[in-house]
Parts: C-alpha cells; structure tokens; sequence
C-alpha cells in the first residue's frame, strides 16, 4: 500500500510532467500550502494554455481558453469532517485567482465513511471535482460534476 | 557548503554553433574581399573547429555555466557571470516550478517581491527532493528568527 506522501509525490507527478498534461498545463506545485488558516497537504496549479514552440503555441493562444486550474489535496479525513471548511477554502482562493475549476483529492489510508460517500454525491459544485481515494484498496470515488467525472483517470497514480 | 555544477551540452552546442558559422562567414567574407575567392581546406576546417571550441567554452562558461552552492544558512548561484547570493529567512515559501521540457525549477517566494528560481533538473538535483530540504531550510530559519 503507499503511502500518503508516496500517492502525493506521485499524484503531483501525474499532473506536471503526466497524463495531467492532457487536462491542463499544471506547471507550479506547493506543499504545506496555507491559506485562509487552513493547511493542504499539496496544491498544484496552472493554465489551460500549454507551452510549445510556433505552430503548436500559436494553436494553443488560438484554440485554449485562458484560464487557470488547480488540484488540492489534504489527506486523512475519512468521515469528511473537515471537508466544508476546506470547500469553503478552495472556493475563496478560486474567487481571489480567478480559477475556474479545481480538483480536491482526498487520500487517506483507511476506509472512507458511508456518510462520506453521500456527502459526496450531495454535492453540486459545478466548478469542483471531489475524489475520495483509498491507499489501502486503491479504491476511487468521485463526485457526480462533469469536473469530478473526469478527474478519476488523472489522479489514478496506482497502475 | 554543498556545491553542485553540471555541463549543460545543449548550451554549450548552441555557444559552438553560434561561434562556428560565425567563423565561417567571417572567414568567407574576408576572403572574398580581398581576393575575390573562397579558400576551402581542412586546415581552415579544423584551425575554425578549434577556435570555434575554445570561443563556445568561453561564452558558455561567461553565460550559461550554473555552479551551486548551498547550506542550511543560505544559497549562492553562479549562472555565467551572473551571481545570486540569498539567506534562506528571507523567503516564506516554496514551489516546484515547470517552465516546460520536462525541467523543473525550485521557485522561493520572499514575503514582498519578486520570487528566485534554482534551476534543480539543469543542477542535475533531485527537485522533489531539492524542494523538501529548502523547505526544511526555510521553516528552521523561520524558528530561529522566532
């Protein structure tokens, strides 16, 4: 099983130099990343724009809407107790960037709560893509937003 | 202090290339001057290959050439002629930065200003790694300035 740190290094991974590539140009990566009094584990951000040379960044500034993404990510809340507060975090720092959608990935190395799962699926946000990810049975769980519907494949760092 | 420095080839060729054909046309051009002709040789080949060596190491050396060196107290980087010396109190956070082709930079972000980036894949560092111990450097400069 990896641990959090390990699916976190990988997960970041992914995004910047991976598959992520294909969602969008994630280039800038913090840890410990403090913001409203609140602390994630990891947040990686970036630009739907990717870089290129000539023709392909010509066709980008072209075809690729500009704005930006970000993925967040906090370990260790199976009961999704802290969940609110963190929304409430991501969707302020998205306000004062001018983000237009995230991802919020929480790992966590035992199982997630049944309480958990509904709360996820209650939740609407159509700018935010939720995943519960469990270390111990590599087990995903995503929100029902398109955002949320996509992000499964990208932050399946367990192949 | 730890110090790390890498050859960088790509920057090195680019030096040579640009000193290369810079050679060759100038070459090209005051023989044309003068006598109206081209000399073509492999003498001329090599003595221009040479030179054109010598004068890419000095420019790569002058512009390019990265030599790092570090502790838990602060940083100095050499990139050519330019030098960026900083403590490690003086910034308050850190990010992994992607400029593109697959290299990764540590950017320091002071609490006012502009951020410093240390090239850590051209360093030939491990930037996760790299990044968690100037993490490291910057949360104990923080406690001791209390």
């Amino acid at each position: 099983m990896p641990g959090i740190r390990e699916y976190l290094l990988k997960l970041e991974y992914n995004l910047m130099l991976g598959g992520g590539r294909w969602v969008a140009d994630f280039n800038e990566s913090f840890w410990k990343f403090s913001f409203n009094e609140v602390i994630f584990e990891m947040m990686v951000c970036g630009g739907m724009r990717p870089k290129g040379f000539a023709l392909s960044k010509l066709a980008s500034t072209l075809l690729m809407p500009n704005y930006h993404a970000a993925c967040f990510a906090y370990p260790d809340d199976p009961g999704l107790k802290r969940l609110p507060v963190m929304l409430k975090a991501v969707q302020r720092y998205m306000k004062e960037q001018e983000i237009q959608w995230s991802w919020v990935v929480i790992p966590c190395e035992s199982a997630f709560s049944p309480q958990a799962r509904t709360s996820l699926e209650k939740n609407e946000a159509r700018d935010l893509g939720i995943a519960l990810v469990n270390l111990q049975t590599q087990e995903i769980v995503t929100s029902h937003s398109y955002i949320g519907r996509r992000m499964g494949r990208y932050i399946n760092t367990f192949k | 202090m730890k110090t790390h420095t890498s050859f960088q080839v790509t920057n090195f060729v680019k030096s040579f290339t640009l000193f290369f054909f810079g050679l060759t046309f100038l070459w090209a051009a005051g023989n044309y001057i003068a006598i109206r002709d081209v000399l073509l040789s492999w003498p001329v080949f090599v003595v221009n290959f040479v030179l054109a060596a010598a004068l890419g190491w000095w420019y790569y050396r002058r512009r390019y050439h990265l030599v790092f060196s570090y502790d838990d107290d602060g940083f100095v980087l050499n990139a050519g002629k330019k030098i960026l010396a900083n403590r490690w109190a003086e910034f308050t956070s850190v990010s992994l930065f992607h400029p593109g082709r697959g290299e990764l930079y540590v950017r320091l972000y002071p609490k006012n200003g502009e951020f410093v980036e240390i090239p850590a894949s051209l360093l030939k560092l491990n930037p996760s790694e790299f990044r968690f111990e100037v993490m490291g450097f910057i949360e104990k400069a923080a406690e001791r300035k209390g």
